[in-house]
């Protein structure tokens, strides 16, 4: 039976196999050979000594962080002239360069100044001792007052001629124009202010039917005596302006 | 005296903060007045400027940075007040330029030791002529002898700018000089 079997090669092999066999093993052979090589030379003894070396220089780190070159502070105040020098040599050379007359010119002072200036100078810097929101409020409703009073007092003299409305006002007209609204502001506090912005409808009327109050114009009406005195009672708001 | 970051520390704490800031102020007031003097020339405006710039340091001091000195930071302060100060001058009197530094002048010469022959007061009319930046320019140089890097920072002007307006301003006082 053996000899019916076909003698052939079952099993393959990679195309140019033994072309390439010698020059295969020969380069196994020479890499193993180097490969336990080291080509590199140290120093005898150099790694019993290694410990001791670098020991000795972080200790030397150590040490420097806290030392000063000698004498550092005897040599640098002429360390720090000899800089100074230098740039002052630049500065007159290159003045020397553009317009030298210059550099024959004393810089000393030569104006005048009132003796034991600034031994008094004081600046005063500003503060607030009143919240802000409570001045800008006092501030707008002097002048809304102001103002609102007059359109009020115009707009109750309208509504009274006309008479086609029934509206129930504070005040009556006459009892508006003699008003003297800077002193009876003055004397509110900033409470009663508030509570009269809240409830207080003549000046709600005032601002809906289009009395547009401006209140730069409001403060550019006022006499400066005006403002000044209402500043001499807020001295906080003096500061702040 | 204090270092400046001690005092900047110092004016952070709203406790120490008044005292810190007059510890600045008293290091700092001559260096500045002088500097806006030389300006806009009278005492009295020298002395609002130096108020206003002051007030102005306080309230931007909270938020000071530290990207550059202190002083530096004040100088700029100090430049940009007395520059406004001499601009809004000339937008309220509504004159010209000649009109303003011509009033400069008068007030040079007005001070009590004016003397016309003497070179440091013909200096200074001199620099009265010039344009008010680069007044600025030449102060810090020739007086407060500011190296243009720090000059940089303190106008914000390249310092090719401010060399060149330097040598500049430097002839035109030497001609002034020579020829008046």
């Amino acid at each position: 039976m053996l000899v019916q079997i076909p003698r052939v090669k079952v099993y393959t092999l990679p195309e140019s196999y033994f072309s390439n066999v010698s020059v295969n093993v020969l380069t196994s052979i020479t890499l193993n050979a180097y490969s336990k090589q080291v080509p590199y030379a140290i120093p005898q003894g150099y790694f019993l000594s290694f410990a001791d070396v670098l020991l000795q220089k972080i200790n030397a780190l150590h040490n420097t962080a806290g030392t000063l070159p000698q004498q550092y502070f005897e040599c640098l105040p002429d360390k720090i002239l000899s800089r100074i020098k230098q740039e002052q040599n630049s500065i007159d050379d290159e003045l020397n360069e553009i317009a030298p007359l210059l550099n024959n010119i004393s810089k000393a002072n030569l104006y005048t100044l009132p003796s034991g200036y600034f031994e008094s100078l004081e600046v005063i810097v500003p503060r607030q001792t009143v919240p802000a929101k409570m001045i800008a409020m006092r501030k707008k409703f002097v002048q809304f007052a102001a103002a609102a009073g007059i359109a009020g007092a115009v707009v109750l003299g309208i509504l009274m001629l006309n008479s086609n409305k029934n509206i129930d006002v504070p005040i009556s007209y006459k009892e508006a124009v003699k008003m003297d609204i800077a002193t009876n502001v003055s004397s509110l506090s900033d409470e009663e202010i508030n509570t009269y912005l809240a409830e207080t409808p003549v000046i709600g009327y005032a601002i809906n039917n289009g009395a547009e109050i401006n209140i730069e114009e409001n403060i550019d009406a006022a006499s400066d005596e005006e403002i000044e005195q209402f500043l001499q009672e807020q001295p906080d708001l003096s500061n702040e302006i | 005296m204090q270092s400046d970051t001690e005092l900047l520390l110092s004016f952070k704490q709203p406790a120490t903060r008044e005292i810190a800031f007059t510890a600045i102020i008293k290091k700092y007031q001559e260096k500045l007045y002088w500097h806006i003097r030389r300006m806009v020339v009278s005492h009295d405006d020298a002395d609002d400027v130096l108020q206003n710039m002051f007030i102005k340091a306080w309230k931007g001091l909270e938020n000071f940075r530290e990207e550059s000195q202190l002083y530096t930071w004040l100088y700029r302060i100090a430049t940009n007040e007395s520059l406004t100060f001499l601009e809004q001058r000339k937008k309220r009197t509504s004159v010209s330029m000649d009109d303003v530094e011509s009033s400069l002048s008068n007030k040079i010469k007005a001070d009590e030791n004016f003397d016309a022959n003497r070179l440091e007061w013909k200096l200074q009319l001199a620099i009265s002529q010039l344009p008010d930046k680069q007044k600025a320019v030449f102060n810090l140089r020739y007086y407060d002898e500011m190296p243009y890097e720090e000059m940089s920072r303190v106008l914000d002007t390249s310092e090719g700018a401010l060399k060149a307006s330097y040598h500049h301003a430097a002839k035109k006082i030497e001609e002034f000089i020579k020829n008046g």
